[in-house]
């Protein structure tokens, strides 16, 4: 993606679900079992971009004279959330307005906890569609 | 599939059945076993039952059945080369094949109230299924409420509740028991109800706890409500009942004031600590995906909305349940 900065972004799909704690944010993936940990900038971070605001904009609100490393910074975080699958580009989307000032700014992490992506890899769950799943032939059973 | 799930639980209801009455928080089952041999393999395992003839009450309609004694159900058995487990949801319909677990299957008509859970063989029902039988139908049946089935032990100090989560062998069953033994109200050692709107509660489901055979002698006591001994995957487990003993009198729920995410970390005394909200969600949400697939938005976010009521803390018992006990009853009281 050419301009990550000035792109708007979603949750990349309806299997991200997340919550803001004030101190912490969580964040699950429901597709690969992971759950965020995000504190700091990182939380506030993730609420301005689901609430339509772009990387620029947020970087900008941080109100430092470093506004160009921290520009770096946001960007790098949201190479991250697209490489864990969280976030994805909105399309056609236009950045939302009116970003309040944020608080001092500290390098954007996440604590990532994996208990239930470890579990669904030893014993798949294989959700089927209506058609259901090949059975036992009823003879067979009969017989 | 939404046709045959209907037709098999049609199908498979007992004619002549042994029914069982259970209410768990604020939903009434009838169980209706299709043998009393059947029966008998659940006897005591419910936290709050009595036999007799089904009541009229509004309530859900659940049959137990096996492939052995008389109930076909082909079409919803996979398979020679399918092991793994198999899922399939829709708006009124659950099915569930448990895989590689057990030839089980859950099947939930959830308009009509009716549920099924079917079993190849009624010889071959495992320890972990008669000590918290048809959870992911109860799960089901719990969805459209505030209640969700937690892989936690609970237990109640003074009207206040208070959740024990974390993995297998953090050591739930223990401390959960313990307080048993020292007159704390038992909620369940291994799957909970928890009520996750703006009054947080604990309920009990079952009856049953899982003792780990080198954990047993500290709970002689016990001895009478033991039903057997298991063994699964190298690991022997005293399976009990606690329905018919005098701490059956115990079990029981509360009003929820704290949950701890138990983690062992060598400590001599008990200690607390902060946990993020994350590690416990995910101890919890993992095993909650495996025992009761499906619908994890719902049932995640139910867990969400939980922890932003009641924090979270982690606890490292420490080597001894008198202190341990102390330090919990002086955590909620506080």
């Amino acid at each position: 993606m050419a301009d990550i900065l000035n792109t708007v972004f979603r949750p990349s799909g309806a299997e991200i679900i997340f919550r803001d704690f004030g101190e912490e944010l969580v964040v699950a993936n429901l597709n690969s079992g992971l759950f965020y940990s995000l504190v700091g900038s990182a939380g506030t971070i993730w609420t301005a971009l689901v609430n339509g605001f772009t990387g620029r904009q947020i970087a900008a609100a941080f109100q430092t004279e470093e506004a160009e490393t921290i520009a770096k910074e946001v960007e790098a975080f949201i190479v991250v959330l697209m490489a864990e699958e969280l976030l994805s580009a909105a399309p056609s989307a236009v950045a939302a307005t009116s970003l309040p000032l944020l608080d001092s700014f500290s390098k954007p992490t996440f604590e990532r906890f994996d208990d239930l992506q470890g579990l669904l890899l030893l014993d798949p769950i294989h959700e089927v569609s209506e058609a259901g799943w090949p059975v036992v032939p009823s003879q067979a059973l009969s017989s | 599939m939404e046709a045959a799930a209907r037709s098999i639980i049609e199908r498979c209801a007992p004619r002549s059945p042994v029914t069982l009455n259970v209410t768990i928080a604020s939903v009434a089952l009838r169980l209706h076993f299709a043998t009393t041999h059947m029966a008998e393999l659940f006897s005591g395992s419910f936290a709050a039952a009595t036999s007799g003839a089904a009541t009229e009450a509004e309530g859900w309609d659940l049959y137990i059945a096996a492939g052995d004694e008389g109930a076909v159900a082909a079409e919803l058995i996979p398979a020679a080369g399918i092991s793994a487990t198999q899922l399939f949801i829709s708006s009124e319909i659950y099915v569930l094949w448990m895989g590689s677990l057990a030839d089980t299957f859950y099947v939930v008509d959830i308009p009509h109230r009716r549920a099924l859970c079917w079993f190849a063989s009624a010889r071959r029902v495992p320890a972990w299924e008669r000590s918290r039988p048809f959870l992911p139908i109860l799960q089901v049946i719990f969805d459209p409420t505030p209640w969700v089935a937690v892989h936690s032990a609970a237990i109640a100090w003074a009207e206040r509740g208070l959740v024990l989560a974390g993995p297998g062998r953090a050591g739930k069953t223990s401390v959960a028991l313990a307080a048993l033994g020292a007159g704390w109200r038992f909620a369940g050692d291994d799957y909970v109800l928890l009520r996750t709107d703006s009054a947080p509660a604990v309920a009990p489901i079952y009856a049953t706890a899982r003792l780990r055979d080198d954990m047993f002698r500290y709970f002689r006591e016990l001895e009478p409500a033991r039903r057997e001994i298991s063994e699964e995957v190298g690991e022997r487990r005293h399976e009990l009942s606690l329905a018919q003993t005098p701490q059956g009198g115990q079990i029981g729920g509360a009003p929820l004031s704290a949950i701890f995410l138990l983690d062992r970390r060598g400590a001599a005394k008990p200690t607390f600590g902060p946990v993020s909200r994350s590690a416990l969600l995910s101890t919890m949400a993992a095993a909650m995906a495996v025992a009761t697939p499906g619908r994890g938005r719902v049932r995640t976010q139910k867990l969400l909305q939980l922890i932003s009521r009641v924090t979270p803390r982690l606890f490292d018992p420490g080597s001894a349940f008198g202190p341990a006990l102390q330090a919990l009853a002086d955590a909620v009281t506080r």
